[in-house]
């Protein structure tokens, strides 16, 4: 083996990286105004403006307002896909753009989109269901049953994009499926099956969602506020979040800046109950997580938790992150008290999170936090972005159904 | 002992099915088959249902219940053998989960409080409800992945299991795809496959054990195929799905290592024939969603199925072909080696 292979290999495959990213959200899109909300710790929470929310005693939700698809989508008319779709197919073209990518040149080689969500094209189902009631079945407007399947959402990147040889694929793994779409991408390319992938998440608030959590007792009446003693459960934030995953070998050959390594992932599932989770399942998943990035729990200078402010999430994370860390762990934050809880996209979203932190020497704080909790005792980072070199994140995300996912990030030195 | 001995290698081995079950409105099969044939509704479904307002949690709804009856027929002997940990899943649907949503939103629409719809109902709304209940039902703590891809959807499964075992992610790991089938889904196909050439809407649930053939062996387990090379496109626009669709058996075939004249069975998911035809002249041509219905997002695991239970014109090892295309644009071609019989 050359020292270049050594370099751009390992025993468990071809060497990953972060060269861009796009975000959608409701503290900002695109790169700069993401990374300034996250360094001023802004909040993104406004009253539902989407959903007739009468008879609801409360209704706020992460909303994006100025969310346009015809000023991001080139290709893809915005009336032939749904919001979630265009949201997708924007944060990607972003993504694509801040990694300096040529579009000719990628459509030359094999790749590959992979989308998380967790309720698709939502808007658009409730938009079907309100038809129905209207006019039955037989009246539904086809032009949103043509885009209602979730299959589309990584067809419309794929679309926006003009790439014809792609592995689409849409991952509906819900709240863990931002990290179930990195992971894929990571272990494509690892193999050596595609070079480069577009890999992350999208959802909206919708009517669906909102009703369906309200009525399990999960959706915070104010805002999110992960690790809080009065915590009152989590939001549906809008957004979306694509990265850029390339060998490192073809980022080295193309001149890209390498944003971030990623270096470790594990996929487990409770198999124990659908909708609460196991802090031994979890532990093992992070452990197996820094087992495949050959590197241990002293190593890790933070945690972006799945935190999503549930009574139940919480401590149960805590509890996970603590067998894995021991008593003195590092810092953990929960970017959902600013963005909300973006579903399939959150794992994506926190995994930018940690990126821009390792690019700029900050922890992007849990904001929201007023009281400490006995069960959930780590330091948070409170409300304020803390300043710190970090060098490996992990990034824990967890599904409802128990699915769940880690990824290891990593500054990559010799970049 | 350094941290690196732990970490697993990637594994160039012959990933293999060893073991396939269906369930779909003709009955239930195992891996002896034959497909059972039948269109419409799967029957006897092990369904369960909580009233309200009782827990969000245990409701066995048609789609998950035709996956879990599934799965008991598939991994009735093989699990002892395997850590739970070390079992992955990967299954798919195409729509699983809009007929539950738009019976969600349209309870909080026309009920007098909005919040007050069927808790047990929830969860069920997203794709990974049947992951989780077979996760559960079976201890499958390894990899529970959920894909979908339209009718490419069973494809996928077997390419993401296929890359979970290679890096030794798992030792088995189940995979396959289900779809039901609901009045909201027949009035949504009427108007998407209005010119796609699709037979009549069917459900049904088909799913695979997939693990190294040196495991199989071990375990003294029949191979059912090989797979040998899986590829896939986008069509963006139905002009261009002929091109595409070249393309992706072209690459496919190179993959495999093999010439459009060696495949012996051709197992496709609507019109492709009539595509691709003269690129593969010795092919027998099959069509599962003839016996049981257009399944849409389970259509390219019953077309896997099909393949491995066709018959063949020889008893020789076999290469078949599966090609599964969607209206959305999806393509996926995967190449399977039959043993011999």
């Amino acid at each position: 083996m050359s020292i270049e292979d050594a370099a751009t290999s390992s025993s468990h495959g071809r060497r990953v990286v972060v060269t861009g990213f796009g975000v959608i959200s409701s503290v900002g899109t695109g790169r700069a105004e993401f990374l300034s909300a996250l360094r001023a710790g802004r909040c993104g929470v406004s009253p539902i403006s989407r959903l007739d929310t009468t008879g609801f005693p409360h209704a706020m939700a992460y909303e994006v307002h100025d969310f346009e698809p015809a000023n991001h989508l080139q290709q893809v008319k915005p009336e032939d896909c749904g919001r979630v779709s265009a949201q997708g197919a924007a944060a990607a073209r972003m993504a694509v753009d801040d990694a300096g990518l040529d579009l000719d040149d990628l459509r030359a080689e094999r790749g590959l989109i992979a989308i998380g969500t967790s309720a698709g094209e939502s808007i658009d189902v409730d938009e079907l269901a309100a038809a129905e009631i209207a006019g039955g079945l037989g009246g539904l407007p086809e032009t949103l049953v043509r885009r209602i399947m979730p299959g589309r959402l990584s067809v419309t990147v794929a679309a926006e994009l003009g790439l014809s040889n792609v592995e689409a694929v849409t991952i509906p793994t819900v709240c863990a499926a931002g990290n179930y779409a990195v992971g894929y991408g990571l272990d494509a390319i690892r193999l050596g099956e595609a070079d480069v992938a577009l890999c992350g998440g999208a959802d909206a608030v919708s009517r669906v969602a909102f009703a369906g959590f309200y009525r399990l007792r999960a959706w915070a009446p104010e805002q999110v506020r992960p690790f809080d003693k009065d915590r009152e459960g989590f939001m549906f934030g809008d957004g979306a979040a694509v990265l850029v995953l390339e060998s490192l070998d073809h980022a080295r050959r193309r001149g890209a800046t390498v944003l971030a390594e990623v270096a470790g992932l594990h996929l487990n599932c409770d198999a124990e109950h659908p909708t609460k989770p196991s802090a031994k399942r979890i532990a093992q998943c992070l452990d197996g997580a820094l087992r495949d990035a050959s590197t241990e729990p002293a190593n890790v200078d933070l945690v972006v938790a799945h935190g999503s402010g549930t009574k139940i999430n919480d401590p149960t994370e805590v509890s996970a992150i603590r067998q894995v860390f021991g008593e003195e762990p590092p810092p953990v934050t929960a970017v959902k008290a600013m963005i909300g809880h973006t579903a399939g996209a959150a794992g994506a979203h926190a995994c930018i999170a940690a990126i821009l932190g390792i690019l700029h020497d900050f922890i992007p704080p849990t904001i929201n936090f007023e009281t400490p909790d006995p069960d959930c005792l780590i330091d948070c980072v409170p409300n304020v972005a803390r300043p710190a070199r970090l060098n490996t994140v992990v990034v824990n995300s967890l599904g409802v159904g128990g699915q769940n996912a880690s990824v290891v990030l990593r500054r990559l030195e010799d970049a | 002992m350094s941290v690196m001995s732990e970490v697993s290698e990637v594994s160039v081995e012959t990933i293999v099915l060893s073991g396939m079950a269906m369930t779909t409105a003709g009955g239930v099969a195992g891996r002896l088959g034959p497909v059972p044939a039948g269109v419409g509704v799967v029957s006897d479904l092990q369904t369960r249902a909580e009233p309200e307002p009782a827990g969000p949690s245990r409701l066995a709804d048609r789609p998950s219940a035709m996956a879990t009856d599934a799965l008991d027929v598939l991994l009735s002997d093989v699990l002892e053998d395997c850590p739970p940990e070390r079992r992955g899943l990967v299954l798919g649907s195409g729509s699983a989960g809009i007929d539950q949503s738009m019976t969600l939103t349209s309870t909080s629409l026309t009920r007098a409080r909005p919040y007050n719809v069927p808790p047990a109902l929830v969860p069920a709304c997203v794709m990974n409800y049947a992951s989780a209940l077979c996760a559960i039902r079976f201890d499958l703590q390894g990899p529970n992945a959920t894909v979908t891809a339209g009718r490419v959807t069973g494809l996928a499964a077997l390419g993401y299991a296929e890359r979970l075992l290679r890096l030794n992610r798992a030792d088995l790991v189940v995979c396959g795809a289900y779809e039901d089938l609901n009045d909201r889904r027949t009035a949504l196909q009427a108007v998407l496959d209005a010119d796609g050439g699709y037979a009549a809407p069917g459900e049904g649930c088909c799913v695979f054990l997939a693990e190294t053939a040196s495991r199989a062996s071990r375990h003294g387990r029949p191979i059912l195929a090989e797979i040998v090379a899986l590829d896939s496109g986008v069509a963006a626009c139905r002009g261009d799905r002929a091109v595409v669709l070249g393309h992706v058996v072209g690459r496919a075939l190179t993959r495999a290592g093999a010439a459009g004249e060696e495949i012996a069975l051709v197992s496709v998911s609507g019109d492709e024939q009539r595509l691709l035809g003269p690129v593969l002249p010795n092919a027998r041509w099959i069509r599962p969603a003839d016996v049981v219905g257009d399944t849409l997002g389970a259509a390219a695991a019953f077309q896997v199925g099909g393949a491995v239970l066709a018959e063949r014109p020889s008893s020789a090892p076999t290469l078949a072909m599966v090609v599964a295309t969607d209206p959305d644009g999806q393509i996926g071609c995967a190449v399977l080696r039959l043993p011999a019989r």
